[in-house]
């Protein structure tokens, strides 16, 4: 059997199909089991006491030989925590019992009420702001949120904040730091996470078979191959719109949304941007694929680089659409940074329509890309953590 | 190959990407000698409760990895 501890277990679905393995897996995203670091298999015995750990073949000989002990009993059968008694537990006021409650709704109280496993961590974080697994768990809960229909604005944010600073709690922890670089940089990528993901759908097809469906498709940080130096833009692309005369989607047909992971650098440090882009269903707003595709322009500030100034997003091959769009930049800093934040503006211009047979408008929308400064608290970090982590999120998207 | 036998659970081919190995724990420590810790986590298959304790009565090798 295995244990996997990915932040999204249906890659690792498909993976197993890929790979024709048919073995039962555990789904321990919050890493529960404490390991610092995988692979690592384990040898255990008839009596669920473990014999070796990473076996050799000498060992593994020994082990199958092993006779099996004398009581084998067979337990009751597993059986998902009850949520209404973890509940009463947090009465006493402990952070244990919050966290506890906050990893039972997590695992199994569906996506609906992931909100109140982020505020269980939160109350747990509130009782020992130095625990880093809540730190780690918290962002896992806001980045699960993120990939859901009850998703809410600056939850992608909020889950780097919280595995930047789990991270900075125990800089030893190999999936907290595994989990930043996944959406990270390619200066700190280890090698590409996700990069086999066409390949095992066309072997699978290549089989017959239909290919496990996933939840979020892996985005560019996650195929990304590492690097060695960070390319600056050459500054040959010239701006759509530098006077800003297209019109302001103040409509908020689209609804815009940036996230930064790391979310803090130091002088030099480099980062990776991801801007995100969805179509307002109140206003049944939805792409028009048929114009320009979707355009975003950075304006770093003096000083910062970027890897480019533009970047567009693919369109889908009908003629609507209303799937969300994202677009990835990477920024490098100054050798000097001063402040706790720097804001990098930029804006986007696409064709949005309104309405199931309403007019087609092209606009545009300006954000900004807030990067906080390494050894400045991070952006949003100054007490009520949720209630500041949406704001300054929400911050990163207003009109200029 | 995968081999099946009354004694054996599972054999686990694959080893993915090039890891380093740690014995350190947090959260639930895992020692040799000691029961492996029986945590309920949701199946990968189909999201039900599974623990280590299904496999009481059988050898089993457990594989912790990632698909990246």
């Amino acid at each position: 059997m295995g244990i996997i501890q990915e932040q999204h277990p249906d890659r690792c679905r498909l993976f197993m199909q890929w790979k024709e393995m048919d073995w039962p897996i555990l789904v321990d995203a919050l890493k529960l089991y404490g390991v610092d670091a995988v692979p690592i298999t384990y040898a255990i015995d008839e009596a669920g006491i473990v014999r070796a750990v990473n076996p050799k073949p000498a060992d593994l000989d020994a082990f199958l030989e092993r006779p099996a002990p004398a009581s084998t009993a067979r337990p009751a059968p597993a059986l998902a925590p009850d949520l209404a008694r973890l509940r009463a537990a947090t009465g006493a006021g402990s952070s244990a019992a919050w966290r506890a409650y906050a990893d039972a709704l997590f695992l199994w109280g569906g996506d609906g009420r992931l909100g109140e496993a982020i505020a269980g961590y939160e109350r747990a974080l509130g009782l020992a702001p130095g625990d880093g697994p809540a730190k780690f768990r918290l962002g896992v809960a806001f980045r699960r949120r993120h990939d859901s229909d009850a998703r809410e604005p600056g939850d992608f944010q909020s889950a780097a904040l919280h595995w930047a600073a789990a991270l900075e709690s125990d800089p030893n922890q190999y999936i907290w730091r595994r989990r930043i670089q996944q959406f990270g940089p390619r200066l700190d990528k280890p090698y590409p996470f996700y990069d086999w993901v066409e390949e095992a759908r066309a072997a699978i097809r290549a089989r017959g078979e239909e290919p496990s469906l996933l939840v979020t498709e892996p985005s560019g940080s996650e195929i990304a191959a590492p690097a060695e130096r960070f390319v600056a833009d050459d500054g040959s692309t010239r701006e759509p719109d530098p006077g800003g005369r297209v019109r302001r989607d103040t409509g908020r047909l689209i609804r815009v949304e940036a996230a930064v992971v790391p979310p803090s650098i130091g002088p030099g440090g480099v980062a990776r941007a991801h801007v995100l882009f969805r179509a307002d269903a109140g206003h049944e707003a939805h792409w028009n694929n048929e114009a320009e595709p979707l355009r975003v322009w950075l304006i770093p500030p003096a000083g910062w680089s970027v890897d480019r100034r533009e970047a567009r997003a693919p369109q889908a091959a009908t003629a609507v659409s209303t799937e969300p769009r994202e677009v990835q930049f990477e920024l490098k800093a100054p050798s000097v940074l001063e402040g706790r934040t720097v804001e990098v503006p930029g804006y986007a211009l696409y064709y949005v329509c309104q309405e199931a047979d309403g007019v087609c408008l092209f606009r545009r929308q300006d954000f900004v890309l807030p990067v906080g400064v390494s050894g400045a608290p991070p952006p949003g970090e100054t007490g009520r953590r949720q209630s500041r982590f949406s704001r300054w999120s929400a911050a990163s998207t207003r009109n200029r | 190959m995968i081999q099946k036998s009354p004694r054996f659970a599972f054999l686990v081919l694959a080893l993915c990407g090039t890891l380093p190995l740690s014995l350190k724990a947090q959260g639930v420590p895992v020692r040799v000698g000691e029961p492996f810790p029986a945590l309920v986590l949701p199946s990968l298959a189909d999201g039900s409760p599974l623990s280590i304790e299904h496999f009481r009565g059988r050898k089993v090798l457990l594989h912790q990895f990632a698909s990246w």
